[in-house]
């Protein structure tokens, strides 16, 4: 059975300086990981050049078991939410049938199928009765299971989600955990950059743990160790206190 | 005579409407994927950069379509070139090369032609649109719009988040670049109505007036559209009956319109948000 992603000696660089380097893991289908590291550790940056959304400097990623331009359409990516344009006039609904451009190539519209796809998806994240609003006029998490859903219309294999709990409610946030788990469950992988240690253990299977290179990637048990997060997080104590505490 | 009769007798005076109506509409569709890419000084400059492509034009006896074309991409990859390779900000790579090509541009008018020819293509000369010019222009209106129409999809997607666009595989730099196209291509066909120095207002000011007052990206699109249409034909006829620059009254018809908007638009308007923050003060006092 192939892989859903190997990555094999990967580095990278931003301006000359290295962003990445060394890494090497694969993940198997049908499974739910957190990316997790201090900031500043790379984890965007992995994402992002999984993708090639960013050049690589050396190393070997297959998706799938292919190059990831064969597999681009097998792929959601959730960007962070800063970096989207939230006062662009877009409706919800719009925001979420650009997951059927995809698919549906150049020069075809979305029609009466895609949209009552859209709505589908959106009734998933809860968010039906908000689809004539403008994107600007959501809450945070709203804004973010609306992205959630333009990531379940694309209908793919693949699910990569860069920071997608950061500045939302917890009630967005169990919608949007839950939504994840049921993906794993019917078979989807799901890659999630996340920033708080705490609820790792809850949230995922595996664990990638980054600083730069790659400190550990195993389950939660294997990387949610005293030892392995003191490697990464070094400096950081206050949250490995806190980690150390809960964790016992 | 007013400003109806003249229209119905004389020929200049209808190629003249005729043409800002399509300058307005196209330079207001376009404007809006401009503004909401953030490529406002953008628009400016490749409305700059065509100057020597015109001139280039004159030199070689072919119309000047192509070689202003030219020069506005040469000068829209040079742009890009500079801020991609080096730390030399997006804003500032603008600035350098637009102002050369500009500069380069006049130079080559002034030795080439009379300083009358660079007078009406600064700043446009509206009355003197010739049957060609306005076919041209109606020529590159239907394209742009054809064009528009065809890859509204893209256009969206790679505008609100380039960054999807991208990861499902999108060529961002081909859409930018095709876009950059048809800049080029509007800021031509609008040399005579209000010039090189002004076409950046029909870009950015109809566009600026559908932004506040439309929160769909068609709808602002059709708003743009109109705003653009209605500037030309108001600033037309005030140019024509007070005997005004008819480029520069068509760009003020076109603030007005803005700060209208921005006053009194009904989501936006700083007036209603006003007194709306007045109402919610006096009732927390009260």
């Amino acid at each position: 059975m192939t892989c859903a992603l190997t990555v094999n000696d990967l580095y990278v660089s931003y301006y000359g300086n290295e962003a990445l380097r060394d890494i090497s893991f694969s993940i198997e289908k049908q499974s739910l990981v957190g990316i997790i590291g201090p900031n500043g550790a790379g984890k965007s940056t992995l994402l992002k050049s999984l993708l090639k959304l960013i050049p690589r400097d050396k190393g070997e990623v297959t998706i799938l078991g292919k190059e990831v331009e064969q597999v681009r359409k097998q792929i959601a990516y959730v960007p962070q939410r800063s970096n989207i344009d939230w006062d662009f006039p877009i409706s919800v609904l719009e925001t979420v049938l650009l997951g059927t451009y995809p698919k549906l190539g150049v020069f075809h519209r979305p029609k009466k199928r895609e949209r009552m796809w859209a709505h589908e998806c959106l009734e998933k994240v809860g968010m039906e009765p908000f689809a004539e609003r403008q994107i600007g006029e959501l809450s945070g998490g709203q804004q973010q299971r609306v992205f959630l859903a333009r990531a379940l219309a694309q209908e793919t294999e693949i699910f990569f989600l860069d920071e997608p709990f950061v500045g939302i409610d917890i009630s967005s946030e169990e919608t949007i955990i839950q939504i994840l788990k049921e993906l794993r469950d019917s078979g989807k992988t799901v890659l999630v950059v996340h920033h708080d240690l705490s609820k790792s253990d809850e949230y995922f299977d595996e664990l990638v743990l980054l600083n730069k290179e790659l400190v550990r990637y195993g389950t939660v048990e294997e990387v949610m160790n005293p030892k392995m997060i003191a490697q990464a997080y070094g400096g950081q104590l206050s949250f490995l206190k806190d980690m150390v505490v809960t964790g016992a | 005579m007013n400003f109806f009769e003249a229209v119905m007798q004389y020929g200049f005076l209808q190629k003249a409407l005729v043409t800002s109506i399509m300058v307005g509409v196209i330079c207001g569709v376009i404007g809006c994927f401009i503004i909401l890419r953030g490529m406002a000084l953008m628009g400016d400059a490749i409305s700059h950069a065509v100057l020597p492509g015109v001139a280039l034009s004159y030199l070689f006896g072919v119309n000047f379509f192509f070689g202003a074309v030219l020069t506005g991409i040469l000068t829209a990859i040079g742009i890009g070139y500079i801020s991609q390779n080096s730390k030399i900000k997006n804003d500032s790579s603008i600035g350098i090369m637009f102002t050369s090509a500009f500069a380069l541009g006049i130079i080559l008018i002034t030795i080439l032609k009379s300083s009358t020819d660079l007078y009406d293509i600064l700043f446009g000369n509206v009355l003197a649109v010739r049957p060609s010019d306005m076919w041209m222009t109606f020529g590159i209106g239907i394209l742009v719009l054809a064009a528009v129409y065809i890859f509204y999809k893209e256009l969206l997607v790679s505008s609100f988040d380039p960054t999807m666009s991208q990861s499902y595989g999108l060529p961002n730099k081909l859409i930018h670049y095709f876009l950059m196209t048809l800049l080029t291509m509007v800021t031509v066909a609008s040399l005579q109505t209000v010039g090189i120095v002004l076409v950046v207002a029909m870009l950015i000011t109809p566009a600026s007036t559908a932004y506040l007052l439309s929160d769909r990206l068609w709808k602002m699109l059709f708003i743009a559209a109109g705003c653009g249409a209605l500037s030309a034909v108001l600033g037309l006829y005030i140019s024509f009956r007070y005997n005004l620059a008819s480029g520069a009254t068509i760009v003020l018809v076109a603030t007005v319109l803005f700060i209208t908007a921005f006053m009194f638009s009904p989501k936006q308007g700083v007036v209603w948000r006003s007194l709306k923050s007045r109402k919610q003060k006096s009732a927390v006092n009260y």
